[in-house]
C-alpha cells in the first residue's frame, strides 16, 4: 500500500514534460515489442508467426497451451502437413492437418480438404456453409516448430480478460516511475 | 531569483507559495530511488540559480519518439492485410529502426550521461549536470559541466545517509544547500578561467 501511495505522490511530482517523455519511453518499449514481432511475421511471410495450440483437436501431437512456430514458404501445400488456417469472417486460427489436395496442373489454383488429428469427421463441419474446400489464400503458414505448454500463459489471458489489463497496468506503472531512465 | 513555471513540480491545489512537500522514500535500499530523489531536488536548484532548460533537445527526442510510435502504430494498423503489404510492413519496421537510432544517438551526443541541459547563461554556453552513484556505494557524485569546455567542470562527492532521515525524509535544505554551494563553486571557477585567458 505504501507502495502505491509513494508511486503516487511520485507520479504528481513530475511536471507535464517529464511525464510526456516516460509516456513516451513507456511507448517505444511497446512499439519495440511490436516491431520484433512484424519482424518475424517479415521473415516467415506468415501473418502471425506464432500461434497457440487451443483445443484438444491435434493431440497426441499438439495439446493445449503448446506454441507453435510457423513459416508460409513457396513450396506448395502437401497432405501430411500441419497447416494454420483462418477462416473467412473469423479470426480464431485453426492448427489441422492437411487430408487431400486438388491441384490445376497448371499450379494457379488449389483445393484442399483438412481434419484435426483427434477428431472424427475432416473440417467440413468446421467451414463455413457452403464451402467444402480451403483455398491458398486462407493458409496462414505449416508449422515447422513448437514450444510445449508455454502458450498456456496466453490461453490464461483470454480466459480472464482482467489479468490481461492487470499486467499490462502494472507494467505501465512501472516504467513511468523508472528512475533509471 | 525567478523560479520558471516549467522547473516547479505540478500542484494540484492553487495555495499561495505552499510549503513544499517533504519529500519521503519509503524504501531506503533503493539506490535508484535515491539517486532520483537527490537528482530531481538538484536539478530544482540549478534552475532556481538563473539557469533554464534547454528544451530543444528535448524536443527533439519527443518528435522523434512521436513518429517512431506513428510508424510502428501504421504497421499494425494501416490499410492492407498481410502479406499482400509486405513492403509497407518492411519500410514501416525500417523507419523505426531509424527513427530510434537516431533519437539514441541525439541523446547520447547532447546530453551524455546528464540529466539537465541547460541553454546559455551570464556570459557561458550553458552547463550539464550529470551525477554517478556506484552500484552498492553510498557515495554520490553531482557534477556540473560547461557544455562547451568539458574541461570547466566542478563536482561534489558526497554521503547519502548524510542527507536522508531515517525515517525516509530528504534532508531538504541541508541538500539543497550543499547544490547552492556547488553552483557557486563552479560560477567561480569560470570566472578565474575567464580571468586566465585575458591574461
Amino acid at each position: 500500500m505504501e507502495y502505491i501511495m509513494d508511486t503516487w505522490r511520485e507520479l504528481r511530482r513530475m511536471n507535464v514534460r517529464q511525464m510526456i517523455t516516460q509516456g513516451l519511453q513507456l511507448g517505444l518499449i511497446v512499439t519495440s515489442a511490436l516491431m520484433i514481432w512484424k519482424s518475424l511475421m517479415l521473415v516467415t511471410g506468415s501473418e502471425s508467426p506464432v500461434v497457440v495450440v487451443l483445443s484438444g483437436s491435434m493431440e497426441p501431437g499438439f495439446y493445449r497451451g503448446d506454441i507453435l512456430f510457423l513459416n508460409m514458404g513457396n513450396k506448395p501445400i502437401r497432405t501430411g502437413e500441419v497447416v494454420v488456417f483462418n477462416l473467412d469472417g473469423r479470426d480464431i486460427p485453426i492448427v489441422h492437418r492437411v487430408i487431400k489436395v486438388h491441384e490445376r496442373r497448371n499450379g494457379t489454383h488449389i483445393d484442399i480438404l483438412t481434419k484435426g488429428d483427434n477428431n472424427y469427421g475432416d473440417d467440413r463441419a468446421l467451414y463455413n456453409q457452403g464451402q467444402e474446400w480451403l483455398h491458398q489464400h486462407h493458409i496462414m503458414g505449416r508449422a515447422v516448430g513448437f514450444l510445449p505448454k508455454v502458450g498456456m500463459v496466453t490461453i490464461l489471458m483470454n480466459d480472464y480478460p482482467a489479468l490481461k489489463y492487470a499486467l499490462i497496468g502494472v507494467l505501465g506503472i512501472l516504467v513511468l516511475t523508472n528512475k533509471e531512465g | 531569483m525567478g523560479r520558471k513555471q516549467a522547473s516547479k513540480p505540478a500542484k494540484p491545489e492553487p495555495v499561495p507559495e505552499p510549503a513544499r512537500e517533504p519529500i519521503r522514500i519509503s524504501n531506503l535500499y533503493e539506490a535508484g530511488v535515491l539517486k532520483g530523489t537527490l537528482d530531481d531536488v538538484a536539478r530544482e536548484v540549478v534552475l532556481d540559480h538563473g539557469y533554464e532548460e534547454d528544451i530543444v533537445i528535448n524536443n527533439v527526442k519527443i518528435v522523434l519518439g512521436l513518429v517512431a510510435i506513428a510508424a510502428a502504430a501504421y504497421s499494425q494498423f494501416g490499410p492492407g492485410k498481410f502479406p499482400a503489404n509486405w513492403w509497407m510492413v518492411f519500410s514501416c519496421v525500417i523507419l523505426y529502426i531509424v527513427l530510434t537510432f537516431a533519437m539514441n544517438i541525439y541523446s547520447w551526443k547532447m546530453e551524455g550521461d546528464a540529466f539537465l541541459v541547460t541553454k546559455p547563461f551570464r556570459g557561458g554556453q550553458g552547463v550539464r549536470l550529470s551525477s554517478r552513484m556506484a552500484r552498492f556505494s553510498c557515495e554520490y557524485t553531482l557534477v556540473l559541466t560547461d557544455r562547451e569546455d568539458p574541461n570547466l567542470e566542478v563536482l561534489s562527492t558526497v554521503r547519502i545517509p548524510e542527507y536522508f532521515h531515517e525515517d525516509g525524509y530528504l534532508a531538504d535544505t541541508a541538500w539543497r544547500t550543499e547544490v547552492e554551494q556547488l553552483c557557486a563553486a563552479f560560477d567561480a571557477k569560470r570566472g578565474e578561467k575567464a580571468a586566465k585567458k585575458q591574461n
